[in-house]
């Protein structure tokens, strides 16, 4: 989890800091005029100079400033709180209700806001919760759609189903899915408004149609300052506007590095972490075989005392070690298994190998592909031309919005090959994917059926290496056999095929050459008829022995 | 304490019904302490059928009897039956909320039936420690999300979820696709022993091999659903 960058932090609390302190421990009268000092330069007494009518613009920015948050603090609670309430009734109660709230929100969003705003201050001159109300009336319609278009979505999770069909009520869906799922939205979007509604405030101010001109917002100040420039008094629109925009961009930021790390902890979500458990290093690298004697060609990929840890759930200090010195080749042009119990890290070495880890996660060692040491960096940029993983959950790996054609014929555009209708057709037919569900979008497939394409997909790229997780998990045996086919016709094309499975009689059938995770170890690899027949370890045995 | 399916269909919604049922008259029964197997073919409605089993979807047509009580379209399910159905889905990874951690998902049916709105897994820690047992779960795995766990792993702790209640009938999707063979051999162990305690179990797999070891009898889709010979592999 990224920390937000320090200095807007800082600089949003000195401003904070100024706006608060200073007008406490420096009460100023607004009417208290002293033409004695009119229009004096900034100077060691005051800091930002004075007015037109003498009065220091020092305390007059930190009034300024902190009238202006206050107001804008509340317009966003406001409009939030608004925009929030209606999402939530449009999606709840759906029908009239919600195509009503939809118009609703059209409308609002036609109307000038300025002019609208313009409307409810001139109404109600002067009043403070006239600008709050005015701001927060025509900017609600954005939250209430995210709010809505979220919840529609989330209705429709399988976790939401399931806790309905376990007998919960309302309230508790309500409760334990919906609102978690929404409430880091608005509260995004109420931040999002903070820096706009400033603005808005100011641009009502300076319009004079917003507080009475002897109070203080930043928005007359700078009113104010039009008389003085003429002057030559340039402090008076210098510093109330520096204020501004260090506070508007003070808080954009901040938002900025909220989102990214919200987006990068969504990427993180990951299959496979095990306890550090094992202890029977030394056994296993003894037991492991080289295969090098065996190889017939050179590696297509190499790795050497690979480590990798994960950091831990508990403590954000501490990691744990969760693939420990691996030693693992694949031979090029071959079918190369993993076999491994769940948990025991088979996921997270394929992901490794194409620079998809999750974040936080570091690792050591050497990995080199088609004789080519390569970095995190190196990997990640390698996936897509040189190699191709094809996730295990491949339900939630497809883009849920695109059709299954539209998908498969973006793959073959990017990847450089010709992609009319029968050009697609032909490589979604590759993973026994039926012509019939090109059309299709995602949730119109089912799980077996995502899983092919999925396949497809990531064929069709036609990368030399091809990491494939658990294709089969969710295939009948007749469609099982298709991918079988498909596999063996890459490997004979010269692709090299990385396959993890636990389904041990897919690994007797097509594997060449056989590894074996245990505890984020590999504690056997070599052919697979020498691994298959003969394991060395009983551990080994008991996971090769398990179905019989 | 059994299931029941009489002359149920379904067309997906949005599709021209005499174009592709996918489901046309299907009858189907599991009585009390039996497991029923179903196979199918990858997109014959093998997850349809058992979203409408345990009246998540309604059926076109036809009714759905759990526990003597008949249900078609538009009756209401009041929550005691919902709660005497337990559900595992095809995907761990879709059916888990990614927000909450897995003893907080494993005990919400317990939390739900006492009318709570948000899981208390401090409440049921007896109950979860048995359930987390049962499921040969790690104790310091529940206390991980949701991305922090293996789909086996997280497969295993959606099954104890679906037993938490002790359900008089439990349907399951595909339930051992993720695992190996280790752990497929736990839960359908899990599930039988459900059924050995008096419950209806329907279980829809692929795997007909692991499967055929703990069902009294396995069903072909094909062979109760009608809609099979025009709709082919949908």
């Amino acid at each position: 989890m990224s920390r937000p960058r320090p200095l807007p932090l800082v600089l949003l609390g000195l401003a904070l800091a100024y706006a608060v302190l200073v007008p406490w421990l420096q009460p100023l009268d607004p009417r208290a005029v002293d033409l004695s000092a009119v229009l004096q330069a900034p100077s060691g007494e005051h800091f930002f100079g004075t007015d037109q009518l003498g009065r220091d613009v020092w305390i007059r920015s930190a009034q300024g400033l902190r009238m202006s948050l206050l107001l804008a603090l509340g317009a966003s609670v406001f409009s939030t709180v608004l925009g929030v309430g209606v999402g939530l009734l449009a999606a709840w109660r759906g029908g009239i209700v919600d195509r009503i709230a939809m118009r609703l929100v059209d409308t609002t969003n036609a109307l000038p806001h300025l002019l609208l705003a313009v409307v409810i201050v001139a109404l109600w001159r002067g009043q403070w919760w006239a600008i709050v109300l005015s701001i927060a009336l025509t900017h609600w319609t954005q939250v209430a759609r995210i709010v809505r278009s979220r919840l529609l979505a989330e209705r429709t999770a399988d976790y939401v189903q399931l806790a309905r069909a376990s007998g919960a009520p309302a309230a508790a869906i309500w409760c334990t899915h919906l609102v978690p799922a929404v409430a880091p939205q608005a509260a995004i979007a109420l931040v999002l408004q903070l820096p706009h509604a400033i603005w808005h405030e100011s641009s009502l101010s300076f319009l004079g149609v917003g507080l009475p001109p002897e109070s203080a917002s930043l928005g007359l100040l700078l009113e104010d300052a039009r008389g003085g420039l003429l002057a030559g008094a340039w402090w008076l629109l210098v510093f109330p506007a520096g204020l501004l925009v260090l506070v508007s961009w003070c808080t954009a930021s901040i938002i900025d590095t909220a989102g990214m790390s919200r987006r990068r902890r969504r990427l993180s979500r990951f299959p496979g972490q095990v306890p550090g458990t094992g202890t029977a290093a030394s056994a296993a690298a003894a037991a492991t075989r080289s295969a090098a004697d065996h190889a017939p060609g050179s590696p297509a990929i190499l790795v050497s005392g690979l480590d990798l840890r994960l950091p831990s759930t508990t403590d954000p200090r501490a990691s744990t070690l969760v693939l420990k010195g691996i030693d693992y080749r694949a031979e090029a042009g071959r079918i190369n298994v993993i076999l491994g119990a769940s948990g025991a890290g088979k996921s997270l070495l394929l992901r490794t190998l194409v620079g998809l880890l999750p974040a936080g996660a570091r690792f050591t060692g050497n990995i080199a592909l088609n004789g080519q040491a390569l970095d995190a960096a190196g990997l990640a940029a390698a996936r897509g031309t040189d190699t191709v993983l094809v996730p295990g959950s491949s339900g939630t790996a497809l883009n849920p919005v695109r059709r299954v054609a539209a998908q498969m014929r973006q793959t073959l555009r990017v990847s450089g090959r010709p992609c009319s209708r029968a050009e697609v057709l032909a490589a979604l037919g590759a993973a026994a994917v039926d012509g019939a569900l090109a059309g299709r979008h995602p949730h119109e497939l089912s799980g077996g059926q995502a899983q092919r394409v999925a396949l497809a997909l990531g064929v069709a790229v036609g990368s030399r290496i091809l990491l494939v997780d658990e294709p089969t998990s969710a295939l009948d045996v007749d469609t099982v056999g298709l991918i079988e086919t498909l596999l063996r016709g890459r490997a004979a094309a010269g692709t090299t095929v990385v396959m993890v499975t636990h389904d041990l009689e897919l690994a007797r059938r097509i594997a060449d050459h056989v590894a074996v995770l245990r505890d984020g170890r590999i504690v056997e690899s070599g052919t697979a008829a020498e691994v298959l027949a003969n394991p060395a370890l009983p551990e080994t045995g008991v996971l090769l022995g398990a179905p019989a | 304490m059994s299931l029941e399916l009489r002359d149920v269909s379904y067309t997906h919604p949005g599709t021209d019904p005499a174009a592709g049922r996918l489901l046309d008259g299907l009858d189907l029964s599991v009585g009390a302490g039996e497991v029923t197997g179903l196979c199918a073919p990858s997109g014959a409605g093998k997850s349809t059928l058992l979203r409408i089993a345990a009246l998540m979807v309604p059926a076109d047509a036809g009714t759905v009897r759990i526990n003597g009580q008949e249900f078609s379209r538009g009756t209401p399910v009041p929550r005691e039956v919902r709660r005497s159905v337990g559900v595992v889905l095809q995907s761990p990874r879709a059916a888990a909320d990614p927000r909450m951690r897995l003893d907080a998902l494993v005990c919400a049916p317990l939390a739900f039936r006492e009318g709570a709105w948000r899981p208390r897994p401090r409440r049921h820690s007896g109950r979860l420690a048995e359930l987390a047992e049962l499921a040969q779960l790690d104790p310091e795995l529940l206390h991980r999300y949701p991305h922090q766990v293996s789909d086996g792993q997280l497969q295993r702790a959606m099954v104890a979820r679906a037993l938490a209640l002790d359900p008089d009938v439990l349907i399951c999707d595909e339930p051992t696709a993720q695992l190996d063979s280790e752990n497929t051999a736990a839960v359908l162990g899990m599930l039988a022993n459900r059924a050995a305690a008096g419950a209806a179990v329907l279980i829809a797999s692929h795997d007909t091999a692991a499967l055929s070891g703990v069902a009294d009898r396995m069903l072909d889709l094909a062979g109760i659903n009608r809609a099979g010979d025009r709709a082919g592999h949908a």
